[in-house]
């Protein structure tokens, strides 16, 4: 390779967030004029790495080369003067502004004697959109474009600081087949003005359709870089993506002992959420810990806080012991013996100001009680009681969580739920963020609950955890249920193609 | 089991500066004035401070929730005019006037709870609107009967005195006694320490914030029309300046006594000791014929001292303006 054709060097880049190690030794480069698309699961590090090219993050060990210049210094405006920039994968938009003023919200090259001058700004910006033949008038109000017209102009955006190379994090996300026809061609366009794009999707056939190369990354490692020529399959991605050794790793493919006959307890019909989630029905027997697995904006997260009421529905019914739930909240569906575990703590899940006895009692309040009023003992016994069940590691149940290690404050946040001696838990990423360790002691107290007859829903996106957990995987795509694998069926291949694949 | 485990740290000094503060400010005045330290000083304050705290103890439900209402000084002065408009120019009796006045003001305050829950509304703003609406009430029924003395029952509740001692000073030690146990020990009191602290949490748990949201602002806005009428009754008429002002001693009250504007803290004993601390300081700065706007510059400083230190505090949660944003 001629290395005046490298416009961007990884050079060995670690990075770690507390336990959790996001980036490891990664290294590859990227050519200049070519769309080089980073493919990985869900915390496989391809936002850390972006978030480093920006100067968002900067690495604990490794560098940045662009241009042959080594950065020393990451800051965004460092990377920015240096020619990158980025569509992130939520829209940042002035919506009550207008084109133009969001293509220039920075015109500082633009100003009569410090006033800007919005007859050039409107003039230069129709001209950047008639390079793209696409129809949006610079002058219309941000709010009142469709989507799609949206991420165009926060392309041209990134483009207009006379960017060489432009990040795209998972820029079509939100456009519907057409609108991702035409974005295509967009980049490809760019691509031949020779500017470099670097594109981040999980999509796996409109990465096919566009990549010139294609680099995987797995749970924060480099694996390859492939080119995209006729030998490339959709296979080759996907155990690229997957194929961890399952032999040398705390997970361990579960063996169903669910009965096939065993009752179903929990039947949700038909439950839709506008631009979320599309007609999904399921049901579950007693007992059986049923996964559900999807990409980022699949609607997995929102569909398990639609199931405890905590998002509102469109439609749809939820059953459990046969009986229809007319009122689908969190207080009803406590008393009925649910329990539902936040996938973040940080915003819910745990008081972390109150006492840790404090907070495991916190759903059972009312039965903490003598003569009408708390009672300390009773509210030490209770909360003793799942210390010692998960051996949570804390020097007084009065402390507060705040000075617990993640793992500990996670099954602070466990004991909570199951104080209320749940029959069904609504479990939503429950290992997440927290250390091997604790996550083995978790995952095999899950196990341990569903053999005493609790039923377990459990929200992951992290596949192999839910191969390890689960009995049946049901797995959402685009809003929608993609697919519904048993026990002797799942392994990471089977789960990724209904994942990851465009259905038609 | 480990007994280390079960070990309180039960002495906090943060949870006792509002006390420090009395016990300096009472000694100072104590060694620096000879009109402090008299029975009939010392009374009136007290009696002062009964009346006023009638006002701070739905308050302090509010900010325990991290919530707020600060039409509470409106709700104290309207709630004496409207039983004087029943009783003057409805002619009714005083027991009937009073008890009206209350269920109403009562629904008043429900209707701000369910404003806040129902359209998530937050609550600083929704209250800064109703207490320029109660304001306008109270000079409306005010013009409707001015320089009338209110009838003997009136007069006399404020002054019923129970051995000697006046019964509003009597009922402040009671109320703080039962509250206070109350919402260290009864579920329902301590789940609006739950809500504070989080209040996703709270609802992830099955506790009924909205509820709890709803029943508080209730209760805030009947003790603070309980408050008025006593207090209005203490000068016999109506006076379109009673609680004027009231809201921001009230905060300044509870924040001195360790609340926090960002929900979670406080208690009634200090709410009292609060209020207790801006009546001493106020006493202290009549004695010593600090004229009275400035007085208010004194109370509008310490409010901000107080609420810096608040922030300070609780930096982990803090959200400033929470209460502004939803």
């Amino acid at each position: 390779m001629n290395p005046n054709d490298v416009v961007l060097e990884i050079n060995h880049i670690s990075k770690s967030f507390g336990v959790v190690q996001a980036l490891k030794d990664v290294s590859f480069s990227v050519k200049r004029g070519e769309i080089h698309t980073l493919l990985g699961e869900n915390g496989a590090g391809k936002s850390t790495l972006i978030k480093i090219l920006t100067g968002e993050h900067t690495p604990d060990s490794g560098h940045v080369v662009i241009n042959g210049e080594k950065i020393t210094q990451y800051h965004p405006i460092i990377s920015r003067e240096h020619g990158i920039s980025v569509v992130h994968q939520e829209l940042s938009i002035f919506e009550n502004l207008t084109v133009y003023e969001n293509i220039y919200p920075f015109p500082l090259d633009n100003k009569k004697d410090g006033i800007i001058d919005r007859k050039e700004l409107i003039k230069r910006a129709e001209e950047s959109i008639k390079r793209f033949d696409v129809d949006i008038s610079p002058t219309a109000k941000m709010r009142d474009l469709r989507l799609s017209n949206q991420q165009m102009v926060e392309i041209l955006r990134a483009l207009s600081s006379k960017a060489q190379i432009v990040l795209l994090d998972e820029p079509t996300s939100g456009l519907n087949t057409q609108e991702t026809m035409t974005f295509m061609r967009i980049l490809k366009q760019l691509r031949d003005e020779g500017i470099t794009i670097i594109y981040i999707s999980h999509r796996i056939s409109e990465v096919m359709e566009i990549s010139d190369r294609i680099t995987v990354l797995r749970d924060g490692q480099y694996i390859c870089t492939l080119e995209n020529n006729e030998e490339l399959t959709e296979n080759i991605l996907i155990s690229n993506m997957v194929g961890r050794d399952f032999s040398k790793s705390i997970y361990s493919k579960k063996i169903s002992t669910i009965p096939k006959d065993a009752p179903v307890i929990y039947e949700a019909r038909n439950i839709n959420r506008k631009n979320a989630v599309e007609d999904v029905s399921f049901s579950v027997r007693k007992g059986e810990i049923l996964g559900i697995f999807g990409l980022e904006g699949s609607g997995t997260y929102e569909l398990s806080r639609i199931l405890f009421g905590l998002n509102e529905r469109d439609s749809g019914e939820i059953y459990f012991k046969g009986e229809k739930i007319h009122h689908i909240d969190p207080v009803s569906l406590i008393e009925r013996g649910m329990v539902y575990f936040s996938n973040n703590r940080k915003d819910a899940g745990i008081f972390f100001e109150m006492s840790i006895a404090d907070n495991i009692a916190a759903p059972v309040l009312k039965k903490l009680v003598k003569y009408g009023m708390l009672n300390n003992y009773m509210i030490s016994r209770h909360a003793d009681q799942y210390i010692k069940e998960f051996s949570v590691t804390l020097n007084s149940i009065y402390d507060k969580p705040l000075s617990l290690s993640g793992g500990n404050q996670q099954k602070v946040m466990l004991s909570i739920g199951l104080g209320t001696d749940p029959e069904l838990i609504i479990a939503n990423d429950p290992t997440r963020g927290i250390d091997v360790g604790a996550k083995v002691e978790i995952l095999n107290y899950l196990n341990h609950l569903s053999e005493q007859g609790v039923t377990i829903i459990c929200f992951s996106s992290d596949l192999p955890e839910l191969i390890t957990l689960s009995d049946r995987i049901l797995i959402m795509n685009t809003s929608r249920l993609a697919g519904i694998v048993d026990c002797d069926d799942i392994s990471e291949q089977s789960v990724m193609q209904y994942a990851a694949l465009v259905q038609s | 089991m480990d007994k280390q485990l079960y070990e309180r740290k039960r002495f906090k000094p943060s949870d006792y500066t509002v006390f420090l503060l009395i016990a300096a400010i009472f000694l100072l005045l104590t060694f620096t004035s000879d009109t402090f330290l008299t029975y009939n000083n010392l009374y009136s304050l007290l009696y002062g401070v009964s009346i006023q705290f009638f006002a701070v103890i739905g308050f302090t439900f509010l900010l325990i929730l991290g919530e707020i209402d600060l039409a509470v000084g409106s709700m104290y002065g309207l709630s004496g005019t409207m039983a004087g408009v029943l009783m003057v120019l409805g002619k009714w009796n005083f027991l009937p006037s009073v008890l009206l006045t209350l269920v109403l003001c009562t629904a008043f305050g429900a209707g701000v709870g369910l404003l806040v829950t129902k359209l998530r509304l937050n609550s600083m703003m929704v209250t800064l609107g109703t207490m320029s609406l109660l304001k306008g009430l109270t000079a409306v029924l005010f013009n409707m009967m001015t320089a009338n003395i209110y009838g003997e029952a009136y007069r006399n509740f404020a002054k019923f005195r129970i051995m000697g001692i006046n019964w509003t000073i009597l009922a402040m030690v009671l109320i703080v006694l039962v509250f206070e146990v109350l919402l260290q020990k009864a579920p329902s009191f301590k789940q609006l320490y739950y809500v504070g602290h989080n209040e996703e949490t709270a609802k992830l748990y099955g506790i009924k914030t909205n509820k709890l949201k709803v029943l508080s602002f209730a209760a805030c806005a009947l003790t603070a029309a309980l408050g008025g009428i006593i207090a209005t009754s203490r000068i016999t008429h109506s006076d379109i300046l009673t609680g004027s002002g009231l809201e921001f001693s009230l905060i300044t009250a509870c924040v001195v006594g360790g609340a926090s504007l960002a929900g979670g803290r406080g208690g009634m004993l200090k709410s009292a000791a609060g209020m207790l601390f801006i009546a001493l300081l106020t006493n202290g700065m009549i004695i010593y014929r600090i004229e009275p706007n400035l007085q208010q510059v004194v109370i509008g400083i310490i409010l901000v001292i107080a609420v810096s230190i608040d922030v300070w505090i609780n930096k982990y949660k803090y959200k400033p303006f929470k209460l502004l944003r939803r």
